[in-house]
């Protein structure tokens, strides 16, 4: 089958493949780095430090120059989170850590939605009943004076 | 702002966020005019990168114009158009001097075996991405580079991270005059190689995927040769047989990653029980296709901490393995000049244009291979 297969591929020509070797625009390759990079500092300054420090691994005495600060490690995932970042980044208990602590921020997060949906749709719910009794309450005490 | 925000596996939303603000004298804050979805954004998706938390904006491939400056900022004025490699680079340190600025250690405080990336999880160092209206860009003076006035957005979009990143890949397969080339994955990164594998002087170069529009579209755009994995009844036998007299290529690519199709052992022990980083399936494919001497080039993603792979097998014979993230910066001016000479449409490869608010579409549409996708750009400020 594998026979009959390549029988039926076709060999086209692509782009710069019926060029001599030499002459292929990619030739010669980018074997030399381009360096120094333009805009490149000898000193480079340091972020300023946020009110709630980022995570960074064990191996580090200091926050590297620039970091993200987005999305800081909060509630039970964030202190797994912590704690993974305590180990080093050479031990599988460190990874494992990291993607146990993204399923407990994620069910984290849906708990917390589903608690406002539910605390949403039950003062809904509960404003709906007051109301109710509220206008039964009326309709009666009408009744009774008009039997009066 | 509007942004991409993550929920957790297989949930994106368009939510509002706090603008992007300058947090280091070097950052700029870009007002983003284009965004792609990356193969790469799938694996984060689909939970498999560690520490990718919910709140997290995702994207690294994206242009803009400079809408804030900070105080150390010498290269780029308000109002300028750049694009903007995916990894973050100080151009000072021990690796960017050396050309690796795809291993910069000033950018990231949470792992030293990545640098920063932007919109990637905390594992890189927790910046936001740019699939959002604004974004902020740290060492604005080393990474973005200026658009020319006579290209467009679209046209250079790429060089921010696929197209150099298919091109160091066929750098990295030492490809010579009269080599037979295999690429490994048919997705946008392999397109790239493929191109780039004919520019290198490659003799032949066949795309091997199992999604069938895609090797249509590679032998179109790319004008390879394709083989479907699934309608052959071993690709490795297939691909031994059929390349360099029985002995196999000269090189093989894997531009596929961690979420590799192909072996249910592979996919059940790394996507399903997650026993190891993703399905390795590609790589062993490489290791058992490439000939003795040969050369494997690895651009596919893959996370942390392990794989399990063939390594007798590559020592046996005598395999070169060559790998990296890519080193953006050094090759977006050689490849602007194969884009402004026509010879790499890359723009030809979007096939989805949408707004910011169909992102989590978007998505869907790219990661089930809906609709003939190939590659999903983003407008954010555009309804």
């Amino acid at each position: 089958m594998a026979e009959q297969h390549h029988e039926k591929l076709i060999h086209p020509k692509g782009w710069g493949a019926d060029l001599s070797f030499e002459e292929r625009p990619g030739v010669p390759k980018l074997k030399a780095p381009v360096a120094p990079l333009e805009g490149s500092r000898r000193r480079i300054t340091q972020q300023a430090r946020p009110a709630k420090m980022p995570t960074k691994r064990m191996e580090l005495s200091s926050m590297t120059p620039v970091f993200g600060t987005a999305q800081l490690p909060h509630g039970a995932s964030g202190l797994v989170r912590r704690l993974a970042y305590r180990i080093p980044e050479h031990w599988a208990s460190h990874w494992m850590l990291l993607l146990g602590a993204d399923r407990v921020d994620v069910w984290g997060h849906r708990l917390i939605k589903g608690a406002r949906a539910l605390a949403i749709g039950g003062s809904i719910a509960a404003g709906g009943w007051a109301i109710k009794q509220l206008v039964q309450k009326g309709m009666g005490r009408r009744r009774l004076l008009a039997t009066i | 702002m509007r942004a991409l925000v993550y929920e957790g596996p297989y949930r994106v939303k368009i939510a509002k966020k706090p603008d992007p603000r300058i947090e280091h004298p070097q950052d700029v804050i870009l007002r983003i005019t284009r965004t792609a979805i990356c193969g790469s954004d799938l694996h984060l998706l689909h939970g498999f990168v560690p520490d990718t938390r919910v709140g997290c904006t995702f994207g690294h491939e994206f242009t803009g114009v400079v809408e804030e400056i900070g105080s150390e900022i010498r290269t780029l004025r308000k109002g300028d158009r750049v694009v903007v490699p995916f990894h973050i680079s100080c151009g000072s340190c021990f690796y960017c001097q050396r050309g690796l600025t795809g291993n910069c250690e000033n950018s990231n405080p949470n792992s030293d075996i990545a640098s920063g990336v932007f919109g990637y999880s905390h594992s890189t160092g927790g910046f936001d991405g740019g699939q959002a209206e604004y974004v902020r860009v740290p060492f604005a003076d080393i990474g973005p580079f200026k658009i020319p006035e006579d290209m467009d957005d679209e046209s250079v979009l790429f060089l921010s991270d696929i197209f150099p990143t298919g091109y160091q890949a066929a750098e990295m397969a030492e490809i010579r005059g009269g080599d037979t080339v295999v690429v490994f994955g048919a997705g946008p990164v392999g397109l790239f190689a493929m191109k780039s594998a004919w520019l290198m002087g490659a003799e032949r170069v066949i795309a091997v995927d199992h999604v069938q529009y895609r090797l249509d579209f590679a032998a179109k755009y790319a004008k390879v040769e394709t083989v479907n994995f699934k309608k052959v009844p071993d690709i490795v036998r297939y691909l031994r047989e059929t390349c360099r007299d029985g002995r196999g290529p000269d090189s093989c690519i894997d531009a596929v990653g961690m979420e590799a199709e192909g072996s249910k052992f592979h996919s059940a022990l790394g996507k399903k029980l997650l026993l190891q980083a993703g399905a390795a399936t590609a790589i062993e494919w490489c290791i058992q296709v490439v000939r003795k001497g040969g050369t494997i080039s690895i651009v596919g993603v893959y996370g942390p901490p392990w794989n399990l792979l063939p390594i007798g097998t590559a020592m046996n014979k005598g395999l070169t393995l060559r790998m990296n993230q890519c080193n953006v910066r050094r090759y977006m001016p050689h490849l602007l000049e194969h884009i402004r000479s026509g010879r790499v449409d890359a723009k030809g490869i979007i096939s989805h244009r949408l707004p910011l608010e169909k992102a989590p579409d978007a998505y869907q549409i790219f990661s089930d291979k809906l609709d003939n996708c190939v590659k999903c750009v983003l407008l954010p400020h555009e309804a």
